[in-house]
C-alpha cells in the first residue's frame, strides 16, 4: 500500500455529550413500549407520536451540534470520542461503552437522525388509522431501531457495533412482522431474521479471524526485522490484568515517532485497529499480509467473512432473499430500515474497515464482483414486478450492489456518497409509494393504479424527482454518485479475484453496472408511468368489490373532480392529521351518499377515487425530494469544478486507505458521464414508450413473445424455490432425522436408564421393606412379646414374691456351698 | 446325759424360722401370715439369746431380743391394722384377693 504521506495516529477530541444521541430514541422507545398503550387507550394517542418524533428531533439536534463541533476541528483531528465506562477487560483487551464520531459515522448519524425524523413524521399520517391498532408499538419499535442503528454506527468498538448490528436485525424483524396476525407477514419477519443470522455468522467469523490475526508479540522498536509471532509470549503478557488501566499498561506498544505511541496487538476498538494497521512503522499490516490460514491469505479470508456479514445485512447475492419479503412491513419501515439505513450497514462496515479491505485486493474484488452481480440481477427482477413496493425492494437491492461496487473497487467515498444519495431518493420513493398506497386505499398493485398525477400532485412530483435522481440524470444526486462509482470501477486496476491480478474485472464491472443503470432507469420510470400517468384503473375493481355500495357509483360520477370526493370525507377530525386543501371551495356533492358509507369507518374501507395524502406526508415527501436534489451539491466531480467533491474532502480523514486508480484525462470522465446519462435516457425512453399511458399493447405482446423468459424473471429466477430445495428442504429433512433420532434413540436411552433405575429402586425398596424394616420390627416384636410373657410373673401376690426371695436366698446359699 | 448346748438352740431357732417361713409362704389367711412373721422373728430371737449366752456373753444379745420383741409387737399392730384395711377393701382377709397391683 503506497501512501502519499505518512499517516499518524488519530488525534481525538472529547465530546462528552455524544451519548445523548442514542439515548433519546432509547428513552422514546421505552416510554412508548411501557406507557404507549395507556396513552392510546386513554385517548391521548397523540402523545405516542409526540414522544416518537420528539426523541428523533432531539437526537437530530444533538447530532447537528456534534457535526458543528467536528467541522470546526482541523482535518486530522476530526474524531470525537465519548467514553462512558469500561464494559469489560480481558487480558490486554478492553472494551468500553464508548461512542466515536469521525466524518464517516457523522454522515451516517446525520442520515439516520434526519431521515429517521422525517420518516417518523410521515408515519403519523400513515399509521394513524392503521388496522393493527398498535400505534404505540409501531413508534416504539421505530425508536428502538434508530437507537440500535445509532449504536451500530457510533460505537467505537466491534462489540457495540455488533450489538447495534443485532439490534437493528431484531427491530427489523419486529417491524416486518408488525401485522403478526397475518401468517405470511410474520413468516417474512422470520425469514429476514434467519437469513441475517447466516450473514452474522460470517461477520463474527471475520471479526474473530481479525482478532486472532492481530495476535503476537511485538518488539518496542517496531518493525526492525518484522514482527515475530509468539503466541505464547503474548499469552504470558496477558496474565493478571483486571482493570482497564492495568490492561493498558500491559498492552504492547510501538513508538512511531515524535513521542507518539501506538498500541498494537488484538483489539476490538476501531481507532486502535486503524492506528496499528494504517501506520506502517508498526509492521502490523505486513504481519497480517504474511499470515495464512489453511493456505488462504488471512486478509482475504477476513475480508470475505466480513463481507458475508454485509451480504446478509445489505441484501447481496445470495442472501438478498429476505429484503423483497420484508416489504410485508408498513411502508415507513421499508423506507427507513429497508432502504435508507439498516441495509446500508454492510456498506458502512466495509467503508469503516477500508484499511483492512484495502490490504487484500482479493477481498475487494469479491466485494465489487458480488456487488455488480447483485446490481444487475436485482434490476432485472425489478423489470416485471407489479407490486410497487416489490419494484422498490429490488431496486434497493440493486442500488446496494452499486454501493458495494464503490467500496469494493476502493472508491470508498463514492460508495458512501451513493449511500447518502440513495438514502434520500429511495426514502422519497418508498414514502411516495406509501402515499400512493394510502391514497389508493391499500392497493399495491400498479396494474390497478394509473393516472394518479391528477389526484396526488405532490406525491407525483416528488416521486418523479426521486426517479430522476435514481435513474442518474444530472442535477439530481444519483447521477453524481453512480457515475463516480462506475468511473472508479472502470479505472480500477488492482482487483485480484482468487488472488490473481484481474485488471479486466474493473471494466467488466463497469459494463455490468451501466447495463444495470439502464435497467434501473427503465424499471423506475415504468413504475412511475404505471402509477401516475394514463387512466386510473383502480376504480372498476373497487366498484366491483363494493358493488352494493351506493358511494362507488356516486364517486365515479365525480370522476373529473377529485375534490368533490374529498368533501365527501367525514369531517377531518383534527387528530387525524388529514388536511384537505381547498376544502370548502367545492360544493358538498357527495355528502349524502357518503354518510351512508360512513359506517365503513376510516379511509381504508373507502371505495372510490384516490386522494392526496395528509400534509405530514406531503411535507416529508417534499423535504426528502428537495434533499435528493440538494445532496448532489456534495458530490460534484472534480472534472466539473477542478475542486474535489465536498463529501470526498469531508470523508478523507476517515477513509485513509488509498487505492491506486488508473489516471485518465478528464475528457474520458466526461465521456463516461455522457454514457451514464445515455443509459438513463435509454431506460427512460423504453419505459415511456411502453408504459406512458397504459394503453400500449407492446408490453403484452413482448410478454407473449418471450413468455418463458418472462416467467422465469417474473418468478424472481425461482431463487426462493431454489432456496427451498437446497436449504430449507434438506434442513427440514435433517431436522426430521434428528427429531427421529431424538424421539427414538435418545428417548429410548433415557427411558432405558429410567427403567434400570426404577428396577434398582424397586429392589432397594424391597430390601428396605423386608430387611431393614423387618429387623426394626423384629426388635420391637421381641421386646413386646418378651414383656408380655414376663408380665405373668407380676402376680401381685405377696407370697409369689416371697417364693422368689426364698428361691434367691436358697440359690445364694447353694452357690456359697458350691463355691467352697 | 442330755446336755443342752448351743446347737440345740440353733436347731430350735432354725426350726422356728423355717416354720415361720412356711407359714408366711403358705397361709392364705392374712392373720396367719402375720403369725408366721412372729415365728420368724422369734426364731431370730432364739439365735440372739443363744449366741449371747454361749458365744459373746454380756447382755447385748438379750437387749437385741427385747428390741425384736418390741418391734414384733409394733409390727403386729401395724400388720393387724393393714389386715383390717384389707378386709374393709376386699371384704376378705385372704391374701390372694389383694392382687390388684398385678401387672
Amino acid at each position: 500500500m503506497e501512501h502519499a504521506h505518512a499517516l499518524g495516529p488519530i488525534l481525538t477530541a472529547r465530546a462528552g455529550y455524544l451519548w445523548l444521541i442514542p439515548l433519546f430514541p432509547l428513552v422514546g422507545a421505552f416510554i412508548n413500549f411501557v406507557f404507549g398503550w395507556r396513552f392510546e387507550r386513554s385517548g391521548r394517542k397523540r402523545l405516542v407520536h409526540v414522544v416518537g418524533v420528539g426523541a428523533m428531533a432531539l437526537a437530530f439536534a444533538v447530532a447537528v451540534c456534534a457535526f458543528l463541533q467536528l467541522r470546526a476541528l482541523p482535518d486530522e483531528h476530526r474524531f470525537l470520542q465519548d467514553t462512558l465506562w469500561n464494559m469489560f477487560t480481558a487480558g490486554r483487551v478492553t472494551v468500553d461503552l464508548g461512542f466515536a464520531l469521525d466524518p464517516l459515522s457523522m454522515m451516517m448519524v446525520l442520515i439516520i437522525t434526519f431521515i429517521g425524523m422525517l420518516i417518523h413524521v410521515f408515519s403519523i399520517g400513515y399509521m394513524w388509522d392503521d388496522e393493527a391498532k398498535a400505534y404505540w408499538r409501531f413508534f416504539g419499535w421505530l425508536n428502538l431501531f434508530v437507537f440500535s442503528m445509532l449504536l451500530l454506527v457510533m460505537g467505537d468498538n466491534f462489540v457495540l457495533m455488533f450489538f447495534g448490528w443485532e439490534g437493528v436485525g431484531l427491530c427489523s424483524y419486529g417491524l416486518i412482522s408488525f401485522y403478526y396476525t397475518d401468517r405470511e407477514k410474520a413468516a417474512a419477519g422470520m425469514k429476514a431474521f434467519v437469513v441475517n443470522r447466516f450473514g452474522d455468522f460470517g461477520f463474527l467469523a471475520g471479526l474473530l479471524l481479525l482478532f486472532w490475526g492481530l495476535g503476537g508479540a511485538w518488539a518496542a522498536s517496531g518493525k526492525a526485522h518484522g514482527p515475530t509471532y509468539e503466541p505464547e509470549a503474548a499469552l504470558h503478557a496477558t496474565a493478571g490484568a483486571s482493570t482497564a488501566a492495568e490492561s493498558q499498561a500491559l498492552a504492547p506498544t510501538v513508538e512511531v515517532g515524535e513521542g507518539q505511541v501506538v498500541k498494537v496487538g488484538p483489539t476490538l476498538n476501531f481507532r486502535e485497529l486503524r492506528d496499528q494497521v494504517v501506520i506502517e512503522k508498526t509492521g502490523i499490516a505486513e504481519h497480517l499480509k504474511d499470515q495464512k490460514v489453511w493456505g488462504f491469505a488471512l486478509l482475504a479470508l477476513i475480508g470475505i467473512c466480513l463481507f458475508v456479514g454485509a451480504m446478509g445485512k445489505s441484501a447481496q447475492l445470495p442472501l438478498y432473499v429476505w429484503l423483497p419479503d420484508a416489504m410485508a412491513g408498513p411502508t415507513p419501515v421499508s423506507a427507513l430500515i429497508h432502504a435508507a439505513t439498516m441495509v446500508t450497514a454492510g456498506v458502512y462496515m466495509v467503508a469503516r474497515l477500508n484499511f483492512i479491505f484495502a490490504l487484500s485486493p482479493a477481498a475487494m474484488a469479491w466485494v465489487a464482483f458480488v456487488g455488480a452481480l447483485t446490481a444487475i440481477f436485482a434490476a432485472s427482477i425489478g423489470f416485471f414486478q407489479y407490486d410497487i413496493k416489490k419494484v422498490l425492494a429490488y431496486s434497493t437491492v440493486s442500488q446496494l450492489g452499486f454501493m458495494f461496487i464503490g467500496v469494493g473497487v476502493g472508491a470508498y467515498w463514492a460508495g458512501a456518497y451513493h449511500l447518502l444519495t440513495h438514502a434520500f431518493f429511495k426514502a422519497t420513493l418508498f414514502l411516495g409509494s406509501g402515499s400512493v398506497i394510502l391514497g389508493c386505499h391499500h392497493e399495491q398493485d400498479m396494474r390497478k393504479m394509473g393516472g394518479l398525477k391528477k389526484y396526488m400532485p405532490i406525491t407525483r412530483w416528488t416521486y418523479l424527482i426521486a426517479c430522476w435522481a435514481i435513474a442518474g440524470f444530472p442535477w439530481a444526486s444519483g447521477f453524481y454518485s453512480k457515475d463516480e462509482i462506475l468511473w472508479k470501477a472502470f479505472t480500477s486496476e488492482h482487483l485480484a479475484l482468487f488472488g490473481v491480478p484481474t485488471p479486466w474485472l474493473g471494466p467488466a464491472i463497469y459494463l455490468v453496472g451501466i447495463i444495470a443503470a439502464t435497467g434501473t432507469s427503465f424499471y423506475m420510470f415504468r413504475s412511475y408511468f404505471m402509477t401516475f400517468t394514463g387512466e386510473y384503473r383502480g376504480g372498476a375493481g373497487h366498484a366491483h368489490e363494493h358493488g352494493e355500495d351506493p358511494h362507488a357509483s356516486v364517486a365515479a360520477a365525480h370522476h373529473a373532480d377529485p375534490h368533490g370526493h374529498h368533501d365527501a370525507h367525514p369531517q377531518p377530525d383534527p387528530a387525524h392529521g388529514h388536511v384537505h386543501a381547498a376544502h370548502g371551495a367545492f360544493p358538498h356533492v357527495g355528502a349524502a351518499a357518503h354518510d351512508a358509507h360512513g359506517a365503513h369507518g376510516g379511509h381504508g374501507a373507502h371505495a372510490g377515487l384516490p386522494h392526496e395524502s395528509p400534509w405530514t406526508i406531503t411535507l416529508v415527501l417534499s423535504v426528502l425530494a428537495a434533499g435528493a436534489v440538494l445532496v448532489s451539491l456534495l458530490g460534484i466531480p472534480a472534472a466539473w469544478t477542478g475542486h474535489e467533491p465536498l463529501l470526498e474532502e469531508w470523508l478523507k480523514p476517515a477513509l485513509t486507505a488509498e487505492v491506486a486508480f488508473a489516471e485518465k484525462p478528464h475528457s474520458w470522465e466526461f465521456l463516461f458521464q455522457a454514457i451514464g446519462v445515455g443509459a438513463g435516457a435509454v431506460g427512460f425512453l423504453f419505459a415511456w414508450l411502453l408504459y406512458k399511458d397504459g394503453k400500449s399493447t407492446v408490453p403484452a405482446a413482448l410478454k407473449q413473445r418471450f413468455l418463458a423468459a418472462w416467467t422465469v424473471v417474473y418468478n424472481k429466477y425461482y431463487v426462493d424455490e431454489l432456496y427451498d430445495l437446497v436449504v430449507i428442504r434438506p434442513s427440514l429433512a435433517w431436522s426430521r432425522a434428528l427429531s427421529w433420532f431424538d424421539g427414538h434413540i435418545l428417548d429410548w436411552l433415557v427411558n432405558a436408564v429410567g427403567a434400570v433405575t426404577r428396577g434398582f429402586a424397586r429392589i432397594d425398596g424391597l430390601i428396605d421393606t423386608y430387611v431393614v424394616d423387618g429387623a426394626v420390627n423384629a426388635v420391637a416384636v421381641l421386646t413386646a412379646e418378651g414383656g408380655k410373657s414376663l408380665r405373668r410373673l407380676q402376680t401381685g401376690r405377696v407370697q409369689t414374691y416371697l417364693y422368689g426371695a426364698l428361691a434367691g436366698g436358697l440359690a445364694v446359699i447353694l452357690l456359697n456351698f458350691l463355691i467352697h | 446325759m442330755l446336755h443342752v448346748g448351743l446347737h440345740h438352740f440353733l436347731v430350735l431357732g432354725a426350726l422356728l424360722f423355717s416354720l415361720g417361713v412356711l407359714t408366711v409362704a403358705t397361709r392364705r389367711n392374712a392373720v396367719g401370715v402375720l403369725m408366721g412373721v412372729e415365728l420368724i422373728l422369734n426364731g431370730a430371737n432364739v439365735n440372739f439369746v443363744a449366741f449371747n449366752h454361749w458365744v459373746t456373753g454380756g447382755i447385748s444379745g438379750q437387749v437385741f431380743a427385747l428390741f425384736v420383741i418390741v418391734l414384733a409387737a409394733a409390727e403386729a399392730a401395724v400388720g393387724l391394722a393393714i389386715v383390717l384395711a384389707l378386709f374393709q377393701t376386699f371384704r376378705s382377709i385372704d391374701v390372694r384377693t389383694a392382687d390388684t397391683m398385678r401387672e
